[in-house]
């Protein structure tokens, strides 16, 4: 066997702050070997970045211990000098947020130029303008010429995330580390993002090292993968061993979190329709004049919710999805269209409607960080609804917070906590609570899981289906994840550019799907059991 | 509520252990209790009637006897700077406490409501804030007339608009972030999102917005007693002091005009170092000098 790209023995990192050491990574081994891929999988905290960025001898304010050696350089006690030699040349990287990673005052294609000068002093302009267009050329990046000279905002996120990747194979480096490099980006566009780390590595043979918290993506480009939990490695094995025979139990339990099956959409035509819309249309921009372009965010999109079901809005950024939410919950007005909830028709005017009709539709939002403020106890947060709505006597207040504390699963001295004192998964919790509180009738769930983590994701989830078990409420759920949908059930229409393409049960639209955007959104996320099954059955044909 | 402030943000939650205040702070927090002490208690210990005219002592030079020596009418220099702080604290005090509220309001208002309201009243603060300060003051002082009243009115409303600004703009970071949709659209009233969800987000911004006012209030009213507009003899104002006595400083009698002087100096940087050292805790930011 050839020596190793990346040999690490042993390692350890800790993080040093005024309020003490946090053990980042403990004694973490792992070798790639020249041209293979290795997929870390953790959730946030995992110490799978830490571990990613010590390769690059890039881990300001912390302790390395062990052994590194990328290439044959030992990298834990390498000169900074050395380190930048190795940066770029040897190891590259591609980070998660490519607008954060591209200078927006300065033109796409001097960026990556800055990356090969850094390495080829002699290099002269012209050839450089070249050897860039090549790699945009490389990367897919439509009509490379012309972007050389954009700025970044003026190009789309999975556009940046190519000019990231050309600037990281710019100089044929021996190890990429991509982290998380699709976790921004819509589907369809990751799914490119991934066929195109495919493509390179076959014609750059250059070893990769994927970090990602998407089970899917690392099954899908990576060779090995690496488990990573409180910053041990937990398991280590060829992906196809580890998706099909799991031996930690937190593999199972993260791989067991992602629903294979559609969940049952009983026929519930019986149930009354609690929230419908007709032709809901709106239009930014314009002006007074007309003389500015108008943009149809939500073109005559129409749904029907019954009592105790769930209808998903499938969509990707830009799709009108979030648009059609704040109409619901009265946040904005739409141009035109009719929302009716029962039997009788919401004012146009969301200014006029009344606290009652408030009342009946709540409202949680995607990142309980921002949605709970952050000056109040989670007491006077879950109160608020009930003072409002009236919802439950002055002296009960106490004892119904400690109620909803225990149907989502929290402990009752919360209530006397700061939202800043819990983690994100509580948060969400709290924000579900609040919803509650209200005893509304349909809950309008603005991508609620996307913010969180894998297995605190299906908590969510299964919190989210028990109370609608328990108080049948209606969800209007707002998402792009169709893993999530999956798991849901019910009911789901799928817009693209404001309209509605397609809708109908979830279980009908996922067997047979009717439009093209449909199946291409499906086949973008595929099912991970399909890829479970695909490889223990590769598995099988090697050994025999 | 203070302490409430301090201890949410991370930030200060790891400093508060640490803390240890500079010498400067020390320094300054001394010499501005002993004005608020002096404000309070001077006219029972002050050495001489600060009011006794005595002839037979006219500009003595400062001696055991008279600490700042004595002006042009034989007054104990030292006892009229001592009870002088009075009227500069407590006129400096009202005006930036209700420059400051009235302003916290107006910019809570501007900031959420936005609108044509926000336009119409941004340009005015504008207007207003782009006038010379001390013209404007003595033009109002001139229309209301002469008084310690008008004197916190008319600078308590040249406050209210700076403030407002810098609090709509605190105000605009936190409108759009979800907690506040939350309140929008479970229908709760713009009076209870700008005074229950909003303001307690911005509240740290309003203490430092008071300290800085605090400065410069007390810097706008020994102005405007020197100019004659603001406190009104026969209080021994500190402006009013060096105003009577800086031509005597031709004549080599000093002593009248720089006791006064250095009272003023050592009050507005007192008051401009707890300031700054407030709002490095609770921003982490320096002020503009």
């Amino acid at each position: 066997m050839t020596d190793p790209v990346l040999d690490i023995v042993d390692v350890g990192i800790t993080y040093r702050s005024a309020r003490g050491t946090v053990d980042a990574v403990r004694s973490a081994t792992l070798q790639i070997a020249p041209g293979e891929a290795v997929g870390i999988i953790g959730e946030s905290g995992s110490g799978k970045s830490t571990l990613a960025y010590s390769v690059t001898g890039w881990t300001p304010q912390a302790d390395v211990r062990g052994r590194i050696r990328l290439a044959g350089c030992d990298i834990v006690n390498a000169s900074e000098p050395d380190l930048r030699r190795l940066r770029g040349g040897t190891v590259s990287m591609v980070p998660q947020d490519p607008k954060k990673a591209l200078n927006p005052s300065m033109r796409i294609g001097p960026q990556v130029v800055e990356q090969l000068r850094a390495h080829d002093q002699e290099l002269s302009e012209a050839e450089a303008r070249k050897r860039v267009i090549d790699l945009f050329e490389q990367v897919n990046l439509p009509r490379p010429a012309d972007l050389f000279d954009r700025y970044t905002h003026e190009i789309s996120g999975g556009q940046q995330q190519r000019v990231l990747i050309a600037a990281a194979i710019s100089c044929r480096p021996k190890l990429i580390i991509m982290d998380e490099p699709t976790t921004g980006l819509d589907v369809t566009t990751s799914i490119q993002i991934i066929k195109l780390v495919r493509e390179l590595r076959q014609s750059y043979g250059c070893a990769l090292l994927f970090i990602s918290h998407d089970l899917s993506v690392v099954a899908r480009v990576s060779d090995r993968v690496v488990v990573m939990r409180h910053g041990e490695i937990v398991e280590t094995g060829t992906t196809a061993e580890v998706f099909s025979r799991p031996s930690h139990a937190y593999t199972r339990q993260l791989i067991a979190s992602i629903p294979r099956e559609v969940a049952e959409s009983g026929p519930r035509c019986e149930a009354p329709v609690v929230l419908a819309a007709e032709n809901i249309v709106k239009q930014y921009g314009g002006g007074i004049l007309g003389q500015a372009r108008t943009l149809t965010a939500v073109d005559r999109v129409g749904f029907r919710l019954a009592q105790g079901e769930t209808l998903s809005v499938v969509g990707e950024s830009g799709s009108g999805k979030t648009t059609l939410a704040r109409i619901v919950t009265g946040l904005i007005d739409a141009n035109e269209g009719k929302i009716s909830l029962g039997n009788l028709s919401l004012p146009m005017d969301p200014r006029r409607r009344s606290r009652a009709d408030r009342q009946a539709v709540q409202l949680i939002f995607q990142n309980p960080d921002a949605s709970l403020n952050p000056r109040q106890t989670i007491a006077q947060i879950l109160k608020r609804p009930m003072q409002l709505y009236r919802s439950c006597p002055s002296d009960g207040m106490d004892a119904r917070v400690a109620e909803l504390l225990e149907a989502v699963q929290l402990p009752a001295d919360y209530a006397r906590r700061f939202p800043s004192q819990l983690s994100g998964g509580e948060k969400q919790r709290i924000a579900i609570a609040r919803a509650f509180a209200a005893k509304p009738r349909v809950i309008v769930c603005d991508e609620p899981t996307s913010a969180l983590d894998l297995s605190v994701q299906t908590a969510v989830l299964d919190l989210l289906l028990r109370l609608q078990r328990e108080e049948n409420v209606s969800y209007l759920f707002i998402t792009h994840d169709l893993n999530v949908v999956r798991a849901l059930g019910g009911h789901l229409i799928v817009m693209k550019n404001g309209s509605c393409l397609e809708a109908g049960p979830v279980s009908d639209v996922f067997r047979a799907p009717q439009h093209d955007y449909t199946r291409q959104l499906l086949s973008a996320a595929p099912v991970l059991g399909d890829i479970i099954e695909q490889m223990a059955q590769a598995l099988q044909a090697q050994r025999h | 509520m203070m302490s409430r402030i301090l201890s949410d943000s991370k930030k200060n939650r790891a400093n508060l252990g640490l803390y240890r205040p500079s010498f400067a702070l020390i320094v300054a927090a001394i010499v501005f209790m002993f004005w608020v002490l002096a404000a309070i208690t001077a006219r029972a210990f002050v050495p001489h009637d600060p009011f006794n005219v005595r002839l037979d002592a006219m500009l003595l030079p400062p001696s055991a006897e008279y600490l700042f020596g004595t002006d042009d009418m034989g007054r104990d220099v030292f006892s009229r700077v001592l009870v002088g702080s009075r009227d500069i604290l407590t006129v400096s005090f009202f005006a930036a406490i209700i420059g400051t509220a009235s302003g916290t309001l107006l910019g809570l208002m501007m900031g959420y409501l936005r609108g044509v309201f926000d336009e119409v009243l941004s340009r005015i603060g504008e207007a207003v804030i782009s006038l010379p300060g001390v013209i404007m003051a003595l033009l109002l002082i001139a229309a209301l007339g002469r008084s310690n009243v008008a004197l916190i009115g008319v600078i308590a409303f040249e406050f209210m608009w700076v403030v407002a600004r810098t609090i709509r703009a605190a105000v605009l970071l936190q409108a759009e972030k979800d907690f506040i949709l939350a309140a929008r659209a479970r229908g709760d009233s713009a009076a209870y999102v700008m005074l229950r969800e909003l303001l307690p987000n911005v509240f740290s911004v309003v203490v430092v917005e008071f300290t800085v006012r605090m400065t410069f209030a007390v810097f706008s009213v020994a102005n405007l007693s020197f100019l004659g507009f603001g406190v009104q003899p026969p209080s021994p104002d500190w402006g009013l002091l060096v105003a009577q006595a800086y031509g005597l400083l031709v004549a080599g009698y000093w002593w009248v005009s720089l006791f006064p002087t250095l009272a003023i100096a050592s009050l507005v940087i007192s008051i401009y170092v707890i300031a700054n050292e407030i709002n490095r805790w609770l921003s982490g930011g320096e002020l503009p000098a």
